[in-house]
Formats: C-alpha cells, sequence, structure tokens
C-alpha cells in the first residue's frame, strides 16, 4: 500500500470474478467495458447469474465487435450515465448476499457507481473497481457543497459559487467526490493555472475474500 | 492497559442460569455508577485465588449497556485453570475483584440492515446484550442459539423477550443450525455474529464464503483459554528478567506474575496488543492466536503473549 499516499482513495485494480459470488454485476462506462470484457470472457464456467451494463459515456471508446463477442454475456447498453445508475440500482434492490459489483471507468463514473452500490446495501469489499480513460474526476465544492464532474485539472472553478478549488486526493466514500478548497481564500485572485490531475494509484496483487 | 484504570467491583447479587452457569450482578463499592458500554463488550476480571492470579474476560450482559451496574456468566469449565472454578466455589456475595473498562472487539455494525446472530453455548452472552442494542434502534435482528439442552443459560428469557426472532438449538437431540441455509437469499447488507467454539465459527465463515459473502459482513468472536502445554523459559531482554512458563500457564500470565505489565487486552489471541518481538528461540513457535497471518508466523519475528507457546528451551522477547 506504499503507493497510495491518501488511505482515503479508493484502490484499484484489474478486475477478476469473485470466485464464490452467486451473482456479478459489472458496470461500465466508456473504455471500462475493455476492462470487464477481460474479466469475464466467454469461457467463464460456474452456476453464478453475471449481468453486464455498459454505458458509452461521451469517451470516445470503439466497443469492437471481437471484444462484445468475447464476453459472457452481451452487456445491457444505457444511452446515459444516469440511466444506467437507475438500472442499476433496480438490480441490486433485488439481489442478495453473496452479489459482487464490479465498476470500470474514469474516476467519476467510479465514484457514482460505487455510491449507487453502497447506497443499496453493497459493502466496500464487496466492490472491485478498475480504472479506465481519463483521470476525470467528481469533486465536491465544500463551500457550496455542489458536485462537479469529471474535473480534470487543479485548480477548478466551481460552477455554483464560483470559488478556485484546490483539488484534493482526499475523498469521501459516502459522497463518492473529493474535496474541493478554495486555494485563494487568504489572498483572492491569485490561484496559480490550472494543472493537469495526476495518475490513479493501481494497486497490486489480488483482493482478498472471506 | 494501564492497571491505573482498573476499577474495584463488589459481587452483589449471584444466581445460577443453569446447572453450570453462574451469572453475577457488580456494583462499585463506592456506589458510583460503572461505566456504560456497547453491547459486544467485555471486561476482564482479576481474581487471586489459593493457586494463582487468574485473569479472564467476560462478556458484559444487556442490563450492563446502560451502566450503573454489570452482569456477566461465567461457565464453570471442565478444565478449569482456577478463574470459572473460583467464581462457582470459592466468589461470595461481598466480595470484591477487579475489573477493567470495557473493551469491545465484537461491536455491532449500525450501518447493516439485518444482524443475524449465532450462539454456541456461552456465546449466548454478548448475543444477550446484542439483541438489546439493536431492539433499542429499532433495527431487524434474529437470534440462532445452539445449545446442549433446552434450559440453555438465557435461552427462556431470550425467547421471552424476543419471541419468533429467538431459534433454539438443542443439540443433544441432534439439533443443528444450518449455517449454509443462515447465509443463503439474505437481503443486501446483513451482517452476521457468531460466538462460539472455534469450530462453530470456523463452519460459518466456511458457510459465509462459499455463499459469496464478504469478509466484513462477518463477525466472529472465540471464548477460548490458552492451551496449555510444555513448560519454557522466556527471558525478557529488555527487563533483564527470566521467567518460568508453566504447564498450565501462558506466557502473558508467567510475565504477568513476574510482576511485569505487558501490554493486552482481549487475552484471546484476537486483538494484536500483545504481540511482542522474538529476538531469539530455540525450538518451535506455536503460535496460537488468530491475529498474525500466514507470512507474520512463518518469519517468526514476533509473537502474540497471551495464547502462543514455545516448543523448546528459551525464548528471547523484547520486553
Amino acid at each position: 500500500m506504499t503507493g497510495n499516499a491518501f488511505r482515503s482513495r479508493p484502490e484499484y485494480r484489474r478486475l477478476a470474478p469473485a470466485p464464490e459470488a452467486h451473482l456479478h454485476v459489472a458496470v461500465a462506462a466508456g473504455a471500462g467495458l475493455a476492462a470487464i470484457a477481460s474479466a469475464f470472457t466467454i469461457s467463464m464456467q460456474g452456476a453464478a447469474r453475471l449481468v453486464i451494463l455498459y454505458t458509452p459515456d461521451g469517451d470516445a471508446f470503439d466497443c469492437g465487435q471481437s471484444v462484445a463477442a468475447s464476453m459472457a454475456v452481451a452487456p445491457d447498453v444505457h444511452k446515459s450515465r444516469d440511466e444506467l445508475l437507475a438500472c442499476l440500482n433496480a438490480t441490486l434492490d433485488a439481489a442478495t448476499m453473496g452479489t459482487r459489483v464490479y465498476v470500470a471507468g474514469n474516476e467519476s463514473f467510479i465514484s457514482a457507481a460505487s455510491v449507487v452500490a453502497r447506497a443499496c446495501g453493497v459493502s466496500a469489499d464487496a466492490i472491485e473497481l478498475e480504472h479506465c480513460g481519463s483521470v476525470a474526476r467528481r469533486v465536491q465544492c465544500v463551500h457550496c457543497k455542489t458536485r462537479l464532474e469529471d474535473v480534470v485539472a487543479s485548480p477548478v472553478q466551481c460552477s455554483c459559487c464560483g470559488e478556485n478549488l484546490l483539488v484534493r486526493d482526499h475523498y469521501s466514500s459516502r459522497l463518492g467526490a473529493y474535496m474541493g478548497v478554495s486555494i485563494d481564500a487568504d489572498a483572492p485572485g491569485t490561484a496559480p493555472p490550472p494543472s493537469p490531475l495526476a495518475p490513479v494509484y493501481v494497486a497490486e496483487g489480488e483482493p482478498s475474500w472471506v | 492497559m494501564g492497571v491505573e484504570t482498573h476499577m474495584q467491583v463488589r459481587v452483589v447479587r449471584a444466581d445460577m442460569l443453569s446447572a453450570n452457569v453462574r451469572r453475577l450482578t457488580l456494583q462499585r463499592p463506592d456506589g458510583a455508577a460503572l461505566p456504560p458500554c456497547s453491547a459486544g463488550s467485555h471486561t476482564v476480571l482479576t481474581m487471586t485465588t489459593p493457586q494463582r492470579t487468574a485473569r479472564n474476560a467476560y462478556s458484559l450482559l444487556a442490563a450492563s449497556l446502560a451502566g450503573g451496574e454489570w452482569q456477566i456468566a461465567v461457565q464453570k469449565s471442565q478444565c478449569s485453570r482456577g478463574g470459572s472454578a473460583y467464581i462457582h466455589e470459592g466468589l461470595r456475595i461481598g466480595d470484591v475483584l477487579t475489573a477493567s473498562p470495557p473493551a469491545n472487539l465484537f461491536a455491532l455494525n449500525h450501518t447493516a440492515r439485518r444482524h443475524v446472530l449465532v450462539a454456541g453455548g456461552i456465546g449466548c452472552t454478548p448475543v444477550h446484550a446484542m439483541a438489546h442494542e439493536l431492539a433499542l434502534r429499532g433495527a431487524e435482528f434474529e437470534i440462532h442459539y445452539a445449545a446442549r439442552n433446552a434450559e440453555a443459560p438465557l435461552a427462556a428469557e431470550l425467547r421471552a423477550s424476543w419471541g419468533t426472532r429467538v431459534r433454539l438449538y438443542v443439540t443433544s437431540d441432534g439439533e443443528r443450525p444450518d449455517f449454509a441455509a443462515l447465509c443463503s437469499e439474505r437481503p443486501l447488507g446483513t451482517h452476521l455474529y457468531v460466538c462460539g467454539p472455534q469450530g462453530m465459527i470456523d463452519d460459518v465463515r466456511h458457510a459465509a464464503r462459499l455463499g459469496g459473502w464478504p469478509a466484513s459482513a462477518v463477525h466472529a468472536e472465540c471464548f477460548q483459554a490458552p492451551a496449555g502445554g510444555v513448560p519454557f523459559t522466556a527471558r525478557l531482554a529488555r527487563s533483564g528478567v527470566t521467567v518460568a512458563v508453566g504447564e498450565q500457564q501462558s506466557l502473558l500470565e508467567a510475565i504477568e506474575d513476574a510482576g511485569i505489565a505487558a501490554p493486552c487486552l482481549c487475552r484471546g489471541g484476537a486483538c494484536g496488543q500483545c504481540e511482542v518481538a522474538v529476538l531469539a528461540h530455540d525450538g518451535e513457535l506455536l503460535h496460537c492466536d488468530h491475529f498474525l497471518s500466514d507470512a507474520d508466523r512463518a518469519r517468526g519475528d514476533s509473537i502474540m503473549l497471551c495464547m502462543s507457546r514455545l516448543r523448546g528451551g528459551e525464548l528471547v522477547l523484547d520486553l
């Protein structure tokens, strides 16, 4: 865990089906579909059910025919992220213990999907995350509480209150967002120009089961 | 845990919950209230018997949650090393013991949507407190209590309080909880808590794993006394003291009897407080705890004082 300076940051790793799950619910946005396809190939055996939800989500990712054909089940395609999350909610509402959730996409998508899964009663250690695509993340402005989607640089201006926010690596799993706090509160107007966010940390090794 | 935080407690009432389980009610001799505690908490009582000073952890029953007075229920162990035998035969109303502040290594997860409580034998004691705490919060729960016979301690009281939420399994009639069924078709957000013999805990964990449950949803507490073994010596490098660890005595107890306050908390190998670095040893380290990983044990550079032993001559500790 030495690479991850912030313990609150989500841990990302290569997805792999949990050996004992009875239901696998895999959700992907944009480039995340490749990660799901690679984890849940057609050769996957077992009595467990598999549900794959996908939204292209604006990322310029082309889900090639060969990728789609190699997957264990055909993904349920949704036009928008909101539609996918509503479907995820409905799927989990009917699910029982023994369900594992897998999320692949950029951090913004991962945050949104994780919050839905947690709200449905899935615990953090039953959710696997693989980061794909841009470093775009969700940020909450601590001043006005607005959530900014797909933030790629720091500082970022809050679209609601106009504060210039330092985008911190401290993450709230309850809110599904990183912390954004005023960078020039003591000296308004002195915010530095935005610089791109650092790449995410990817954990090594297998996740641990019961 | 510093001994200066321990409290004097007087036995004000005692009654038998079954043929071999004695319930004690404890209050402070100065009339002050004992502190409240969360369900799953235990206290470590220090008892000075003619044979030795015994220190045993006991779960706090439901009456203890609000503080004021505490209640514990003690099973007379067939191979008592002095503690439970003393509580059953030696202890009288009015006697004063030393008690540690409550510590909880078996707490409820109040974000859960449903709680499945499983008790084996005297493991019913923390479950008794948990049911009360959950009821106060209006949480959904069920109790599965496996006991030798129908007159099991607290069985009647649990049924009277919680009705159909309680299922009793009389093991002498061949009844056993079906752990696979308990772990199946449960709503998301269910948590399971098991307190009983190690074999029961292993069976529950196995069923939960096969059911695809995540580790965070399964909680266990084992009441297990340290196993005895061949005597050996322990040299405490920093204190400059060498102690003899007897056959029926744990390494922690031997160190405490030598007047050294070694770090400890649960005395059951679960919490990690008593982990001490091993500087040298001849022979084999016998790790009997539930805390160190396989890799930790293989490295052999630390040991849990409360449960583990050496099969050999001398163990040198950084203490």
